[in-house]
């Protein structure tokens, strides 16, 4: 191990000695004023900073109101897939989300996720339609799960009871 | 060294004196058996979910490895702090092995959610409040184990570590409150002091996965303090070496 100084054992235990260690250790007050202010101030600008985050997606029902302002701007919607709604199209599918019972209609470019169905919550990045309809042209579609887990269970159960075994599940198969 | 001041030489003989002890070896065979359980349970018995299927079965990981990288972030706070107080070695290595630890949580989790997010939501990453803040957390945690590294005296990494270490648990706030102030991809909590939205055997599944990833993190941040705390020895001995040399030296000439 090296230790640059190269000061005799009487300056060191000198050192040592002299004073209070303990004076030295403790935290000054304007040292820690800073660290209260720097914290504050970080944790401020964080909380402001994800706070834009707050619209972070519109519902349906928010975007048709404010339909005019947004005009063809690019925004994240949300709403539920409506049952009896979706059509497959050449690029894509369309349908219908609502929330709080307000509709729009969606056509959306791209596959939608495997877990795309009927009533199940979407979150889609686009634009409303250049025609001034509340359509809405997406071409990126996430899924938004909800934080219920529901067994597969009973299903499984009746199907069991009705071809007279126990289906294998995906886990156990493997592949 | 004969001066009482608080550092690597303070309380050398009320520490540990190897990476393992009884305890800790049967707490290790706890802790493998609790893990083939949380398989037996998480894989193999319990049912898939009726919207996320299989994917489910990654949450009986997810959940417990984020709440106990939290645990970790409450323990580097309040050892930094109490470092911070008092300059207890005990304390920060306290801090520093959870940190570590935490960090790993972290990553696990982050890695788990990404695994989950892609079957389920169909992508791996939005940059929606939760997640946001959790990578805040990470890089947080990173920082602090970076700021440890900066080569300098033993007490001046403690003290800037111990600083970064304070910022941990208002992130963690942040983190666990980012599903309730913001909208967000991420779903709420799914256990909440009203009731779970969970129930049977996948709320077992979930149970078997706390107490396995628990034991996990009780095994690995012993045995990180006391690796920790060993190496400060070490380091200390180099120490008491070197400055018994030097005053050999002085002695001579």
């Amino acid at each position: 191990m090296e230790l640059t100084p190269r000061t005799g054992p009487d300056s060191e235990s000198g050192e040592a000695g002299s004073g209070s260690p303990r004076r030295k250790r403790r935290v000054s007050l304007p040292a820690m004023a800073l660290l209260v202010a720097v914290v504050a101030i970080g944790g401020f600008v964080m909380v402001k900073a994800l706070g834009s985050a707050t619209t972070f997606y519109r519902n349906a029902d928010e975007a048709v109101a404010q339909h005019n302002s947004l005009g063809v701007k690019r925004f994240r919607l949300q709403g539920t897939v409506v049952p009896g709604t979706v059509a497959q199209t050449g690029d894509g599918v369309t349908f219908e989300i609502a929330y709080n019972g307000v509709p729009i209609t969606v056509h959306h470019v791209g596959d939608p996720p495997e877990m795309f169905k009927e009533n199940q919550a979407v979150l889609l990045e686009g634009h409303f339609d250049a025609d001034g309809t509340d359509t809405y042209d997406s071409d990126l579609m996430i899924v938004k799960h909800s934080e219920v887990y529901k067994e597969k269970q009973k299903e499984r159960l009746n199907e069991a009871e009705v071809n007279g075994q126990i289906p294998v599940t995906t886990t156990r198969s493997g592949s | 060294m004969t001066t009482e001041t608080a550092g690597p030489l303070e309380a050398s003989d009320s520490g540990p004196s190897s990476t393992g002890s009884r305890t800790t070896m049967i707490l290790g065979i706890v802790t493998l058996l609790a893990l083939g359980v949380l398989v037996l349970f998480g894989l193999i018995l319990s049912p898939a979910d009726e919207n996320q299927g299989d994917a489910v079965r990654i949450m009986y990981v997810h959940v417990p490895s984020a709440t106990l990288s939290y645990v970790g972030c409450f323990m580097t706070t309040i050892g930094s702090a109490v470092y911070l107080w008092r300059k207890s070695q005990w304390w920060d290595l306290v801090a520093y092995a959870s940190a570590e630890v935490a960090a790993l949580f972290t990553a696990f989790t982050l890695v788990t959610g990404m695994l989950w997010g892609r079957p389920t939501w169909g992508v791996f990453w939005v940059w929606d409040a939760r997640l946001t803040s959790e990578a805040m957390l990470m890089l947080l945690l990173l920082g602090y184990l970076a700021v440890r590294g900066i080569a300098a005296d033993y007490q001046v990494r403690a003290k800037r570590a111990a600083i970064v270490g304070l910022l941990l648990v208002p992130n963690v706030f942040i983190v666990r409150q980012s599903v309730q102030w913001w909208r967000t991809l991420h779903q709420k909590p799914t256990l909440t002091l009203a009731g779970a939205h969970i129930q049977g055997l996948m709320l077992f599944s979930l149970f078997t996965g706390f107490v396995a990833i628990t034991l996990v993190f009780i095994w690995m941040v012993i045995h990180r303090f006391r690796v920790a705390w060993l190496e400060e020895q070490v380091n200390a001995e180099g120490l008491d070496v070197a400055i018994a040399e030097r005053r050999a030296e002085g002695v001579v000439s």
